[in-house]
C-alpha cells in the first residue's frame, strides 16, 4: 500500500485585486499591507474549502468594464466571484464561515479620510452578504492608516491578522 | 443658540450616520449643500421624547432613498411595499433618536419615546413641533437625509 | 433542540430584520410568532409555548418593560429566555433589565451581534 506523503505546507499570496481558493488542507493563504483594501476569508469546515480575495474598491459601477477584465477589483463583483469559485471547489453557502480584515482609513497627517474608501468598501460587503443570506462571522476594520496581513489556514479555517506589531487570531 | 445648536448638531449628525450605515447599509457623510431639501421629498416623520428634556426628533428623506433604505434593511433586491417603507421610515427616527440623548442627556438619563407619526412638509412638522434647536443635513447615496432636534424650555 | 421564538417589536420591518438574522444564524427554528407591543406579546405568549422573546422597549400599548415584569412574575413563563432588542442608551435602565437576567442588545445592531447574543444565551456553541 503507498504511502501517500502530505503536501509540504506552502504559501499562497494573494495580490491587490486577486484571489484564491484552496482544498489543499496544508496551503496557507495570505494577502499584505491591507489598508482600505479588504482581505475577504471563507471557509467550509467540511469540505476543507479556503478562499481569499483582495480587494480594492466598493462598487463596479464606477468602471463596467473593468470589473468585466477582473471582478477581484470591486467588492459588489470580486465577493460573488470568490464565493462562486468556493462553490465550484465543493464549499456549500450554509457551511461557508466568512470573515472580513482591513478597511481602515487612510488620509495623510491630520488630513481628513475624504473619499472614506474603506467604510465604503465594509459597508458595501455587510450589504451583499445581508442581502445574500450570509452573516459574517468576524471582523477586524476600520482604524486610521492600519496596515493588516491576513493569512488564512486552509486545512483549519484559522484567519490570523497581524497589524502594527500585533498578531491575534479572528 | 450658536452654540446650543452646535453641541447638539455633532452628536445628532454621527448617530444619523451611524444609524443610516449600521442599519440600513447606506453612507452618509455631511451634506454638500446647506438646507433642508424641498423636493423629491420621499418622507418626513417625527416622534416626540420625554424624559429630563421634552422634545421631538425630524427625520426628513428625500432623493429616492427610502425604498433603497427599506429594501437594505429587510435585505430584498426589490423596492418593498410604502407601508414597509413607512415603517422603516419611523424605525430609522426612532433609532436616531434613542442614540442622540444619551450622548446630549448624559448615559443615566431615562427618555420615553413616543410613536413615529408622519407629516406633510417639513414647514408643518416644525411649526406643529416648535423650535428647532438644531438641524443636519446628510447626503446619502445620491439622496439627503435632513434631521432636525427640537427642545422644548424647561417647564 | 427546537426553538420557539416571538419576536415583540412596533416596527413590522425590524420585527423582519429580526427574524431574518435568526434565521441565517442557523438556529433550529419551529415557530416564529410575532407581536407588536406587550399586550400582544402576552396573548401570544398564553397561547403557545416560547423559548427565545426577542423584545422592543419602546412599544405602544404596553412597553417592554412592563411586558418584562409581567413574564417575570408569571411561574408559568420562567422558562422563557429575554433578549431586550432597543434604542434604550440609558445605563439607569439597561442595568435594571440586567438585574432582572435579561440580555441586551443595541440598536442599531449588526446582525452578527444579534447571532452572537442569542448564541450565548442560549448556550449554543459557535460553530
Amino acid at each position: 500500500m503507498p504511502i501517500t506523503q502530505p503536501p509540504p505546507a506552502a504559501d499562497k499570496v494573494i495580490g491587490i485585486a486577486d484571489m484564491a481558493v484552496s482544498d489543499t488542507s496544508a496551503d496557507r493563504l495570505v494577502t499584505y499591507a491591507l489598508g482600505s483594501c479588504l482581505g475577504v476569508c471563507v471557509h467550509d469546515p467540511v469540505a476543507g474549502v479556503g478562499g481569499m480575495l483582495h480587494v480594492m474598491l466598493p462598487s463596479s459601477d464606477i468602471d463596467p468594464q473593468k470589473a468585466q477584465r477582473n471582478p477581484c477589483m470591486f467588492v459588489d463583483t470580486g465577493v460573488p466571484e470568490l464565493f462562486r469559485a468556493a462553490y465550484r471547489a465543493g464549499a456549500q453557502k450554509e457551511r461557508l464561515v466568512v470573515k472580513v480584515v482591513g478597511g481602515a482609513a487612510s488620509g495623510e497627517g491630520d488630513q481628513p479620510d475624504n473619499f472614506q474608501v474603506g467604510k465604503r468598501n465594509v459597508l458595501t460587503l455587510k450589504k451583499l452578504l445581508w442581502k445574500n443570506g450570509v452573516i459574517l462571522r468576524a471582523e477586524d476594520v476600520g482604524g486610521q492608516r492600519v496596515s493588516r496581513t491576513v493569512f488564512l489556514q486552509v486545512g483549519t479555517g484559522e484567519v490570523l491578522v497581524k497589524a502594527n506589531g500585533r498578531e491575534a487570531t479572528l | 443658540m450658536p452654540d446650543l445648536m452646535e453641541s447638539l448638531a455633532t452628536p445628532l449628525a454621527a448617530a444619523a450616520a451611524e444609524t443610516l450605515e449600521q442599519l440600513a447599509y447606506l453612507f452618509a457623510e455631511p451634506a454638500a449643500a446647506d438646507g433642508v431639501a424641498t423636493e423629491d421629498v420621499d418622507g418626513i416623520v417625527a416622534l416626540a421624547f420625554h424624559g429630563p428634556a421634552h422634545g421631538a426628533l425630524i427625520l426628513q428623506l428625500s432623493g429616492g432613498i427610502l425604498p433603497a433604505l427599506a429594501s437594505n434593511m429587510l435585505g430584498l433586491d426589490g423596492a418593498p411595499s410604502l407601508p414597509d417603507q413607512r415603517d422603516a421610515l419611523g424605525e430609522v427616527a426612532n433609532v436616531i433618536c434613542g442614540n442622540v440623548l444619551p450622548r446630549i442627556a448624559g448615559a443615566t438619563a431615562v427618555f420615553a419615546l413616543g410613536v413615529p407619526t408622519p407629516y406633510p412638509s417639513w414647514p408643518v412638522a416644525t411649526e406643529a413641533l416648535g423650535g428647532v434647536a438644531a438641524e443636519v443635513h446628510l447626503d446619502v447615496e445620491g439622496g439627503r437625509a435632513d434631521i432636525a432636534l427640537v427642545v422644548h424650555p424647561a417647564a | 433542540m427546537s426553538l420557539k421564538v416571538l419576536v415583540v417589536d412596533d416596527s413590522a420591518v425590524m420585527r423582519s430584520m429580526l427574524i431574518r438574522t435568526l434565521r441565517l444564524s442557523g438556529l433550529p427554528l419551529t415557530n416564529v410568532y410575532q407581536a407588536g407591543n406587550g399586550a400582544e406579546a402576552l396573548a401570544t405568549l398564553s397561547a403557545h409555548e416560547v423559548d427565545l422573546a426577542l423584545v422592543d422597549i419602546n412599544m405602544p400599548i404596553m412597553n417592554g418593560e412592563q411586558l418584562i415584569e409581567q413574564v417575570r412574575a408569571n411561574p408559568r413563563l420562567a422558562g422563557v429566555t429575554l433578549v431586550v432588542v432597543s434604542t434604550e442608551g440609558s445605563e439607569t435602565r439597561i442595568e435594571a433589565l440586567r438585574a432582572r437576567g435579561v440580555s441586551f442588545v443595541h440598536k442599531p445592531f449588526t446582525p452578527e451581534q444579534v447571532r452572537a447574543t442569542v448564541l450565548k444565551v442560549l448556550g449554543v456553541a459557535d460553530a
